[in-house]
């Protein structure tokens, strides 16, 4: 009897243990921060729900990153950054993370996020999948001849003009520096508004740069204090001093308003224009003799160290690079696919065809430049930005305000190695 | 108003803020460049040796020029940063500042309160002739220039120039090279009855590991207030510093403007705050 009951208990044991349910035990749950807010985050949350379903065996939980003031604290990005380094510090960084170029560059010197190629058997990146992203987003995630993070929201620089404005006055959107200058003068002096009107920063100097053949860094070295960077900040200068061009920190508000003649910001600016724009306008490519247009952006990196935890964000990041949800996520977004099959798709294709400007941004990438990669970035960033305005605003010579920047950077650049 | 901007920190790139000197009891010190002894003299400023621009340049046969209009001091072809102050009517910089810019070592002599400059001689040899600290050839790279006001200058003290200081544990060195006021940056401004103030700094790593998360820096007045930085118009970014690195910027605070910042205060996880004395 004794007997019986023990193996009565034996088996009930047994079964209890088997009935531990096999997806609380296996399930693998992942964090992903981001900063996407709005209409950014419910796409990113439908295509994350969507990824649950497909996969049973993983949980994602989302962390929207929002600054609580971007005067005291930076904006989004800046508080996503603080937050992954501040999670690394301590031992609890997230699975998944939005990334932008300089960030990964420190990342992957401290060994803190995982190649693609760890990936292996059913689970590694294709050659296919290697090849259809955009290579300009494809060499910016890549160290060492292997990827350490997935393009993800992407925008580039792009012209904004008022057409129904260069109608009236005849003229066509300007395709070099030259032209623009010639344009911002006619509408200047017949409107009485600057033609290009821009937010004094490193955005605007970047723009004309690359455009004019011109870097931010080379070889490891700041050389946007050459010829080409010193012509650049003297173009702001002539520009604005003749009020052609004015600078501002509502450029955008006025281009909308009908208070100046052209902006130059990222297609991320179309969604919004849509609305907001009571003209009609128009996109086209940054103008400049060089087909070479800064785009702006993050990308997904996965920060985990667990194993099976690895693998559900690799999986997660594959599914939001998978054609149809790249086509979604750019729809319901305003950023640009980061596919070629995605861009070149019917789908996509058929979305830009209502939503023209789309189609300038991808035409666009094909000559898009990523921003440097180097950890010293955001402060060169800030150095250049500070350069803008010593020229613009104080009236500091220009070659001697890029000098400047450079040299400081330099100096960054070399305490950085 | 005019727009006083941080970005004005730029080595060699600075228009001169000339606050004149400190105090009514100075000390003063002589000066010799080469074999020559000048007529005029230098002066200890809180705790800085000055020596008037003028002489020193003109006796070392250095080109120079002082643009009035744009408040601009260019010696050797290089705009000149620095503390610049204004004494007796004469513009006065750090003897070390005057032997960077002009390349000429210069030596200053405690014990027999004189500075002397040695155009033939290098640095070491200077260094070991009085047994003193030879004056660097080269400004300090690593860490910022101060920032300055563009005001222009007033007759009398108005201020003293900011003493660069430094705060060290095992982990971190902090160097605050100058600390300033400033009404506006990237288009922001303080709120009404608050001030803008600037520090100027550079962390470095001088510990033998990588230091991932290298904390936050806050300012405290002399009422022991505590202030956050507002990251929105500053210019240090957070950045994973290898054994060595180096990071330098700015950091804006937004203080009342009867405030008096005299401390900067850096937490870290790893160690108990460093708290550096902005003040002599």
């Amino acid at each position: 009897m004794l007997k019986i009951l023990s193996m009565i208990l034996v088996c009930l044991f047994a079964s209890a243990m088997l009935a531990v349910p096999a997806s609380a035990s296996e399930k693998v749950n992942i964090e992903m921060w981001h900063a996407m807010k709005a209409e950014k985050n419910d796409a990113l949350e439908s295509l994350v729900n969507r990824f649950m379903k497909e996969n049973p065996d993983i949980s994602v939980t989302t962390k929207l990153i929002k600054s609580p003031d971007p005067k005291m604290y930076g904006n989004d990005y800046a508080c996503l950054y603080r937050n992954i380094i501040q999670g690394l510090a301590g031992g609890t960084p997230p699975d998944i993370a939005q990334v932008y170029e300089n960030w990964t560059t420190q990342f992957v010197m401290i060994g803190a996020v995982t190649p693609f190629s760890h990936f292996k058997g059913a689970d590694a990146i294709t050659q296919a999948e290697i090849n259809d992203i955009f290579p300009s987003f494809r060499n910016a995630c890549s160290f060492n001849g292997d990827m350490y993070a997935m393009p993800f929201n992407k925008s580039i620089y792009v012209m904004y003009y008022n057409k129904a404005l260069f109608s009236k006055l005849g003229i066509n959107p300007p395709k070099t520096w030259e032209e623009v200058k010639a344009v911002s003068k006619k509408i200047y002096e017949s409107e009485g508004i600057p033609g290009l009107e821009f937010t004094p920063s490193v955005d605007i100097f970047g723009n004309i740069l690359y455009t004019s053949g011109g870097e931010f860094i080379r070889n490891g070295s700041a050389v946007f204090n050459d010829a080409k960077g010193i012509a650049a900040m003297n173009y702001l200068r002539e520009m604005t001093e003749n009020n052609y061009a004015a600078y501002s920190y509502s450029s955008y508000k006025d281009f909308v308003g009908g208070k100046a003649g052209f902006i130059i910001e990222t297609t991320s600016r179309i969604g919004a224009l849509k609305n907001d724009c009571k003209f009609n306008y128009g996109i086209t490519f940054v103008p400049g003799e060089k087909k070479a247009y800064l785009y702006a952006g993050t990308n997904l990196a996965i920060f985990s160290q667990d194993e099976a935890k690895k693998l559900a964000s690799w999986k997660l990041i594959r599914f939001l690079n998978r054609k149809e949800n790249n086509i979604e996520l750019a729809e319901r977004t305003g950023y640009l696919p980061t596919t070629l099959s995605a861009s070149e798709s019917p789908e996509y294709k058929k979305f830009i065809s209502s939503n023209p400007g789309y189609e300038t941004g991808i035409q666009a990438l094909k000559y898009g430049v990523s921003q440097p990669d180097t950890a010293a970035w955001e402060s060169i960033r800030g150095f250049i930005t500070d350069a803008v305005m010593n020229s613009l605003a104080e009236g500091q010579d220009a070659e001697e305000a890029v000098n400047a920047a450079a040299e400081y950077s330099n100096d960054l650049l070399k305490g950085f190695k | 108003m005019k727009k006083i901007l941080a970005g004005l920190l730029f080595m060699a790139s600075l228009v001169l803020c000339l606050p004149p000197a400190a105090d009514a009891q100075i000390q003063t010190v002589s000066i010799a460049v080469g074999t020559s002894r000048l007529a005029e003299q230098g002066i200890v400023n809180t705790g800085i040796v000055y020596v008037p621009v003028r002489p020193v340049v003109t006796e070392m046969g250095v080109s120079w020029e002082w643009n009035p209009a744009r408040k601009r001091l260019v010696i050797n072809g290089k705009t000149v940063s620095g503390n610049a102050i204004r004494y007796n009517n004469s513009i006065y910089l750090p003897y070390t500042a005057i032997a960077s810019f002009a390349g000429v070592p210069a030596v200053f002599d405690g014990s027999a309160s004189r500075v002397i400059f040695r155009p033939e001689a290098t640095e070491d040899t200077l260094a070991s002739y009085l047994g003193g600290t030879s004056a660097s050839l080269k400004p300090s790279v690593s860490s910022p220039s101060p920032a300055v006001s563009v005001q222009a200058p007033s007759q009398g003290f108005i201020k003293e120039p900011f003493v660069p200081v430094v705060g060290e544990n095992d982990v971190f060195k902090v160097s605050v090279t100058n600390m300033d006021s400033v009404s506006e940056v990237k288009g922001q401004r303080p709120r009404s009855g608050n001030k803008f103030v600037a520090v100027h700094l550079s962390q470095q790593n001088v510990s033998r590991e990588v230091q991932i998360y290298t904390g936050k820096f806050a300012l405290m007045d002399k009422a022991h207030r505590i202030y956050e930085y507002s990251e929105g118009v500053s210019n240090f970014w957070l950045v994973v510093l290898r054994p060595g690195g180096t990071n330098f910027g700015y950091l804006v605070f937004e203080v009342p403007v009867n405030a008096e910042p005299n401390r900067l205060i850096l937490s870290t996880t790893s160690r108990p705050p460093m708290t550096i004395n902005l003040s002599r």
